[in-house]
């Protein structure tokens, strides 16, 4: 709520060192800041919190120098740095999200980059190795050889190394621009305590982070980006998550979207399974059913093995062990070990890292939407020439369905904004005409507009008796979307919750691994069907059978007694209640073909 | 990481650089070869004319490793024309008079040098084209002047270096400017400057963020580099005593083959002196392998082949380079150097000992000169009966000493290694083997002084 | 050029400019048929065009409004300079050299030089002008512009330069050039090089007629060659695909392979160390020499062969699938990838195209010559990378095309024969080409800035 950021700009504790006056940044068509402003004092830890795409990272990069702003005035302990030069000069240290490290260079080197000047060392060499070795141990807990090349080292050692680099000279204001990003939950437990001690020797820490758990526990204030605008300063006691979910979502926008009930299978039949699955060398191997007509999110810290699975559901990676297999038809299984085994079952795959696995740049709109159709709507044969007509068609189909704003089809993709980008993507994703759609962290830097027609697009999809997987480095996308959300962590299934009832503080724990990992088990687990044996070898014949039969009167009663904390739940008509608050009823509810004597009545009884 | 922190005393990380591996272990199987079909190398003519003649492919070489470290995959074909454009303009200028002092020759051809890289740079920066368009635009233009300044091969070089092409002795100017270049790259590497230049290739943008002074650092390479062939073009004015506007253009393939022989990243951030040179001479070898085996008509014929299907090789290698470094985590190329240094010295000494010679007695008799044995150590072809005698005394110590040092080496290497999952077993194994081959060549060719003790 | 700018649709300023070629086109017809003298039908030509396309915005332009007025700001004059300084700047560049050259060298200054200074500044102001409509395919249309002018000043200094002969043999080189490019061309849609082309044309020029002097036929010959060029670019496509970056340091090196391996073969056995002695046949001669016939009509078939792979590719690449996806990958292999396009056989089959098409330039180039030469290929090295960079192909991959290419290689064949004319030696052109190739792919190849990559 915007009146909760009580504005406070006149400085008590410490003068202020950064001071951002009404920032303007563009991209292109991209607004990364449209008038952001913020200050940030000495001695205190300065959190940018905001959504994806909302400009934070742009704003690091304009504080550390690197990024010339469009308009607007930016002074740092007085001055304006221009380079990264000038701002290492004046004390400004910044921890970039990307990990960047010369991997044919020693430890030592990497960590007194840029510290000499240009002809001279600052310190002989020994000390500066004795220093480096100190140093690491100090902060990543563990023995590194300072000689070592970096190459050879794990992505969080290399982590370390950056920051090892920002805290050396001592800086006046350091930067941390998602820098727990490849550290484990120890190690961003040290970085903490560093953070507070350079806090108390009067440094300016500036953390920018989308992790709202991280940012409440170390964040002395706040500022709240939105848009590429700042929507309120939070002070310590101000910062919860509720004040900043307010402030980063927007109150207005965030009732509507939560208001919307996630769509429920209608049936138990399985569009996919997994079984015996290891996504990540060394994780636990677990088994995984999708069922047709549902949304399953998957969460988890970034690295934790929920984008591998994605992947790996999709046929992009291959597992490191056991199988996918993708229902054909006449109930057999086929395995999905590669993409064209991914697309003959019908899986398609949309990527949120538009700019790497995403667009073709210079190619128009009609070619980066229709470009797997390709080959199945080609003509002559061996000569493969394009059916434009067939395609055009199509196009024109899936554009309006997701509304996808653009002038000529024939104009490049890059004339589009972000999220009409990401939009073609998805249409792309379903020209395909798939059964199942896997997202990986589709929403990624795109408006909060565009967001909610996607989720109203794919819940329709999933309406329609399609499974949709999607994963998501924001909690809030579930919220009244996902069936279902399963949170990872070590490479494995850590938790899973149910989407009708979904909580992001405890979904939060989990991915921090405070839960005791229970739901995994549950109806909404990862088998929502496993509780009653199966006997047999066809698994859920005759595609859709309703099982439950609610009496009308019943409805009516579920209706009116709707548990507050559940705003959602059994909102929508369909004959398949599949209510799922209780784990014990729900078990008794079966799609078995001979199932159907149990079923509704208790869970439903139990509901109330 | 649960696991390492078990065992702290471990560190982490590995410093192992198996990148020299391969040139090494080519250089020494190369030598070997080529003393044993031509032991005249290794007198003192015969060491003095490969110096003369490899010395303007390593300069070449050092040139394009300089601006290679830099990074964005600046691989620079111009370096041949570079090197024909200093020579013709040189040598047009001497025979014009000017130009007579060695001073302002050396002057002329590094600024020549210095000149056209820090265009190159400058273009590379700010107009930020990929360097090897640039390299490529400057191979034509500087292809077309060359033949524009001087249309046939011919004048005739300053006077001062008239003599430096003949080779006759291994100590010459040439050789000088080579040692010193050489040096002066190895205390480059102790300034800040390198490391700045070696980081930036490595990852630009690190070093960008880091405040290293990318365009600086860019520009310093460049000038290196500049520097570098302007030498390489006196070498080379020197081998061939004239003018040669075509001839220069062909150093850019052998130079590139000889970057990646050596180890060399041509991505950028990895490359060092001792590569290069090592790389060039492997390059040489090759030409001097093949020119022992006489093919007559289709010598160059033969060297094509074998010059681009070594690089083709050498480049197929340096993907196995990962594997070989999983393997080997702790590798130390100057003692694999050392190693393989020693077992050659044996297969020189085999391969250059004049046996018969040894066995008749019955070559004039002359006092031994103790001077010329002194610098020219290895000239012993030619070598009188009394340093026979000696060296035959001295053979069976010098094996013994050999054979102690290696297996100190090896047992250095095989005890200090085993707790780990370092160097070992690949060294280990190709000291093993080489060893005993050589001992075993050294007591099938030595049975005489072995009976005569 | 300091007009109101009128807003005119791009499509009616196309449409604009196709009816002023076609009559362009039109009155250059009736000025040959009727015998005036080329110079004088360039001129009318080109006078034509320039009234044309000016009325046609003069007059469209009263329809469709000013532009909308400039924002506050400096004044009115400084905005201008900054807007045009570029144009302006060369202008006066140009102006002060023809000034210079008056000065300095005697009888510069003719009736045909200023004319063809005025035709000069006419393309600069062209390109300028109508350059921004064309985003996309700037470079393909200064590359027309570069050609139209070096053509029409060519023809009016150079005697014969417009002759029939001449452009018969100017068209003859050009499609040996067009045709060893088009397998660069390929190759640089994917992002990489193919160095190896000059020595495959070598070695394809001298293997063919040892295999003719070992008495084979003559078209089992050409397609053993054919298929060995193939061969040899699958080995490339393998080897630069497992060597990413590195495409041409690898292709450098199976070149000179190729090149001393052909050697070697046609060496064993032979006293000529390399040299082959065999006769041509005739229908190989007819293929490529400046005397040859197309089906009775007297010019060269080897024309018609390279108008005919022109027109195949430039269609193919736009409306097939393999030409769509050649593009993605070049764009984009990640996502390429995403879409089961695999990279594997593409970056093989581009080679081998690029290898089959410069063992045919080795073959034809061995019909116009007569005789089998190792080195017939060398100055296509770096020409067909020169024809592929300034019709404006990316090397990154994923933008240009074979259109493109002819362009270049067509701008690149008159420039030489513009040169050759002026009396400037094979050492110039290089000196010439090489400078070129700088500000062609600074026009629309420059890496990003840093600050935008972290």
């Amino acid at each position: 709520m915007p009146t909760a950021a009580v504005l406070s700009t006149s400085a008590e504790p410490g003068r202020d060192t950064i001071s951002v006056r009404n920032v303007k940044k563009y991209f292109g068509p991209t607004r990364a800041l449209d008038g952001a402003s913020f200050s940030a004092r000495a001695g205190e830890i300065h959190a940018i919190v905001g959504g994806n795409g909302c400009g934070k990272s742009t704003l690091a990069k304009v504080v550390s120098g690197i990024l010339p702003v469009d308009s607007g005035a930016v002074t740092i302990l007085g001055e304006t740095p221009s380079t990264p030069a000038e701002s290492r000069a004046l004390g400004i240290s910044t921890v970039y999200q990307e990990v960047m490290v010369a991997d044919e260079s020693s430890v030592v080197d990497n960590i007194y980059l840029g510290a000499d000047r240009l002809f001279s060392k600052t310190l002989s060499q020994d000390r500066k190795v004795a220093r480096a070795a100190t140093l690491m141990q100090e902060l990543s807990g563990e023995a590194v050889d300072p000689h070592a090349l970096v190459g050879t080292l794990p992505l969080g050692l290399k982590q370390w190394i950056t920051i090892a680099r920002a805290l050396l000279s001592e800086p006046k204001i350091l930067i941390l621009d998602e820098s727990s990003a490849a550290l484990d939950f120890d190690s961003t437990e040290r970085l903490f305590n560093k953070m507070r001690a350079l806090r108390d020797g009067g440094t300016t820490v500036l953390i920018v982070t989308h992790r709202i758990a991280e940012l409440i526990r170390i964040s002395d204030r706040a500022t709240v980006l939105r848009d590429g605008r700042d929507v309120g300063v939070l002070e310590k006691h101000e910062i919860t998550e509720k004040n900043l979910l307010a402030l980063m979502t927007g109150v207005d926008r965030s009732g509507s979207h939560h208001a919307l009930a996630a769509p429920q299978p209608k049936t138990a039949e399985r569009g996919l399974k997994a079984r015996g699955l290891v996504v990540e060398p060394g994780a636990k191997a677990f088994d995984f059913d999708l069922r047709r007509g549902e949304i399953v999110g998957v969460a988890g810290l970034d690295g934790q093995g929920q984008d591998a699975f994605v992947r790996v559901l999709a046929g992009v990676q291959p597992a490191e062990q056991g199988v996918v297999q993708v229902a054909a038809q006449n109930d057999e299984w086929s395995m999905v070990r590669s993409l064209p085994e991914a697309a003959a079952g019908r899986i398609s795959y949309v990527s949120g890292d538009r700019k790497r696995e995403g667009i073709f740049a210079s190619l128009s709109i009609f070619e980066n939407m229709m470009m797997p159709l390709y080959r199945e709507k080609r003509r002559g044969g061996i000569l493969g020439i394009i059916d434009r007509l067939t395609l055009g068609a199509i196009f024109k189909r899936e554009a309006d369905n997701l509304l996808i704003k653009f002038g000529l089809k024939e104009d490049r993709i890059t004339s589009l904004s972000g999220g009409n980008q990401q939009k073609v993507l998805i249409g792309r994703g379903f020209a395909m005409r798939p059964d199942i759609i896997v997202l990986n962290d589709p929403a990624r830097g795109i408006d909060v507009g565009a967001k909610a027609e996607l989720y109203k697009h794919l819940r329709s999809f999933a309406e329609d008796g399609r499974s949709v997987v999607y994963m998501s480095s924001e909690l809030e996308e579930f919220l009244g979307f996902a069936t279902r959300v399963i949170v990872f962590r070590d490479g494995a299934p850590f938790d899973a919750f149910d989407g009708s009832r979904l909580d992001p503080k405890v979904v939060l724990e989990a991915m921090f691994g405070q839960t005791n990992g229970e739901g995994l088990t549950a109806a909404y687990g990862l088998q929502p069907g496993r509780a009653v044996p199966q006997t047999g070898s066809a698994p859920t014949a005759n595609g859709v059978r309703v099982l439950v039969d609610v009496p009308e009167d019943i409805k009516a009663a579920l209706r009116a007694a709707r548990p507050i904390a559940t705003p959602t739940y059994a909102m929508k008509e369909t004959t398949v209640s599949r209510p799922a608050e209780l784990s014990k009823p729900i078990r008794i509810v079966e799609f078995d073909t001979s199932g159907q004597k149990r079923g509704g009545h208790k869970s439903v009884g139990s509901g109330q | 990481m649960t696991v390492a922190s078990t065992q702290l005393h471990e560190a982490k990380g590995g410093r192992s650089n198996p990148y020299l591996l391969m040139p090494i272990t080519l250089f020494f199987a190369l030598l070997a070869l080529a003393v044993l079909r031509a032991p005249s190398l290794m007198t003192s003519a015969g060491i003095g004319s490969a110096i003369i003649v490899a010395t303007p492919l390593i300069l070449a070489t050092y040139a394009l490793m300089a601006s290679a470290i830099s990074g964005r995959g600046t691989v620079d074909l111009s370096v041949g024309p570079l090197i024909g454009f200093v020579n013709v303009t040189l040598i047009q200028f001497s025979s014009a008079g000017l130009l007579e002092s060695p001073l302002a020759v050396f002057l002329y051809a590094i600024f020549i040098g210095a000149l056209y890289q820090l265009i190159f740079a400058l273009i590379v920066i700010y107009v930020r084209l990929q360097p090897i368009i640039v390299s490529l635009s400057g191979y034509l233009a500087l292809t077309g002047i060359n033949l524009v300044i001087l249309p046939r091969p011919g004048g005739v070089a300053p006077a001062f270096m008239a003599e430096w092409g003949y080779g006759t002795s291994i100590f010459s100017p040439v050789l000088v400017m080579l040692v010193l270049a050489s040096a002066a790259w190895l205390l480059f590497t102790a300034t800040a400057f390198y490391t700045h230049l070696r980081l930036m290739g490595s990852d630009e943008r690190a070093a960008y963020t880091a405040g290293v002074p990318i365009t600086i650092v860019r520009i310093g390479a460049h000038l290196i580099s500049g520097a570098f062939a302007g030498l390489a073009a006196i070498a080379f004015t020197a081998l061939i005593s004239s003018g040669d506007p075509s001839q220069g253009t062909t150093y850019t393939l052998i130079a590139v083959t000889a970057l990646v022989l050596g180890g060399a990243s041509l991505a950028g951030g990895r490359g060092g002196v001792f590569g290069s040179a090592l790389g060039a001479l492997n390059l040489y070898l090759i030409t001097f392998v093949l020119a022992t085996f006489n093919f007559g008509a289709v010598q160059s014929f033969v060297t094509n082949l074998a010059y681009g299907s070594i690089l083709v090789i050498s480049l197929l290698l340096t993907l196995l380079i990962p594997v070989i470094q999983r393997y080997i985590r702790n590798f130390s190329p100057f003692l694999y150097f050392v190693a393989l240094a020693v077992v050659v010295l044996g297969v020189i000494l085999h391969g250059t000992f004049d046996y018969t010679a040894f066995e008749a007695a019955s070559l004039p008799v002359g006092p031994m000169d103790l001077q010329a044995s002194l610098i020219a150590p290895l000239e012993i072809a030619v070598s009188s009966p009394e340093t026979e005698a000696l060296r035959a005394q001295a053979a069976p110590l010098i094996s013994a000493a050999l054979l102690l040092v290696v297996i100190a080496v090896f047992l250095r290497v095989a005890f200090a290694q085993t707790d780990r999952r370092r160097i070992g077993p690949a060294v280990a194994v190709v000291l093993a083997a080489l060893v005993l081959g050589g001992a075993w060549g050294m007591t099938q060719s030595t049975p005489d002084t072995e009976v005569s003790q | 050029m300091t007009d109101l700018a009128p807003q005119i649709s791009l499509p009616s300023r196309i449409l604009g400019l196709v009816i002023g070629l076609i009559l362009t086109a039109t009155g250059a017809g009736f000025g040959f048929a009727s015998g005036a003298s080329v110079q004088i039908v360039i001129l009318a030509a080109i006078a034509t065009l320039a009234l044309f396309v000016w009325g046609w915005r003069y007059v469209l332009g009263q329809f469709a409004g000013p532009a909308v007025a400039a924002a506050d700001g400096p004044s009115s004059v400084w905005q201008a300079w900054m807007r045009f300084r570029w144009p302006l700047l060369g202008l006066a560049l140009i102006l002060l050299a023809f000034l210079i050259l008056s000065l300095t060298v005697e009888g510069f200054f003719n009736i045909w030089n200023v004319i063809s200074l005025l035709i000069l500044l006419a393309i600069l102001v062209l390109t300028r002008t109508l350059g921004r409509q064309f985003q996309q395919n700037r470079s393909a249309f200064i590359g027309i512009m570069v050609l139209a002018g070096l053509f029409s000043v060519g023809s009016m200094n150079i005697e014969g330069f417009a002759s029939g002969n001449n452009i018969k043999s100017m068209l003859l080189f050009a499609s040996f050039l067009g045709l060893a490019s088009v397998g660069q061309t390929l190759v640089a849609l994917l992002g990489g090089l193919d160095l190896s082309i000059p020595f495959v044309i070598g070695g394809a020029n001298v293997g063919l007629l040892y295999l003719i002097s070992l008495e084979v036929p003559g078209w089992l010959a050409t397609i053993i060659v054919l298929l060995i060029g193939a061969l040899l670019g699958v080995v490339n496509g393998l080897l630069s695909y497992k060597l990413q970056a590195q495409a041409l340091i690898v292709t450098l090196g199976t070149g000179f392979a190729i090149s001393g391996g052909v050697q070697i073969i046609t060496s064993i056995g032979s006293a000529y160390s390399g040299n082959v002695f065999g006769t041509v046949p005739a229908w190989l001669s007819n293929l490529s020499a400046m005397n040859g016939t197309t089906f009775g009509i007297s010019f060269p078939p080897v024309i018609a062969i390279w108008a005919i792979i022109a027109l195949v590719l430039i269609v193919g690449m736009r409306v097939t699938l393999y030409g769509r996806f050649l593009y993605a990958l070049g764009v984009n292999r990640t996502s390429a990838s995403r879409v089961m396009i695999s990279e594997l056989s593409y970056w093989v089959v581009m080679y081998a195209l690029s290898g089959f098409f410069a063992a045919m330039t080795g073959c034809l180039l061995l019909g116009w010559s007569g005789g089998g030469f190792i080195g017939v290929g060398d100055q296509y090295l770096f020409l067909t990378l020169a024809a592929v960079v300034v019709g404006g192909t990316s090397l990154l991959g994923g933008a240009g095309g074979y259109g493109f290419t002819v362009i270049g290689v067509l701008v690149l064949q008159v420039l030489s024969s513009f040169l050759v004319g002026i009396g400037l030696d094979f050492e110039w052109q290089q000196f010439i080409f090489g400078l070129l190739i700088l500000p062609m792919v600074a026009l629309y190849a420059r890496s990003p800035h840093i600050r935008t990559q972290i």
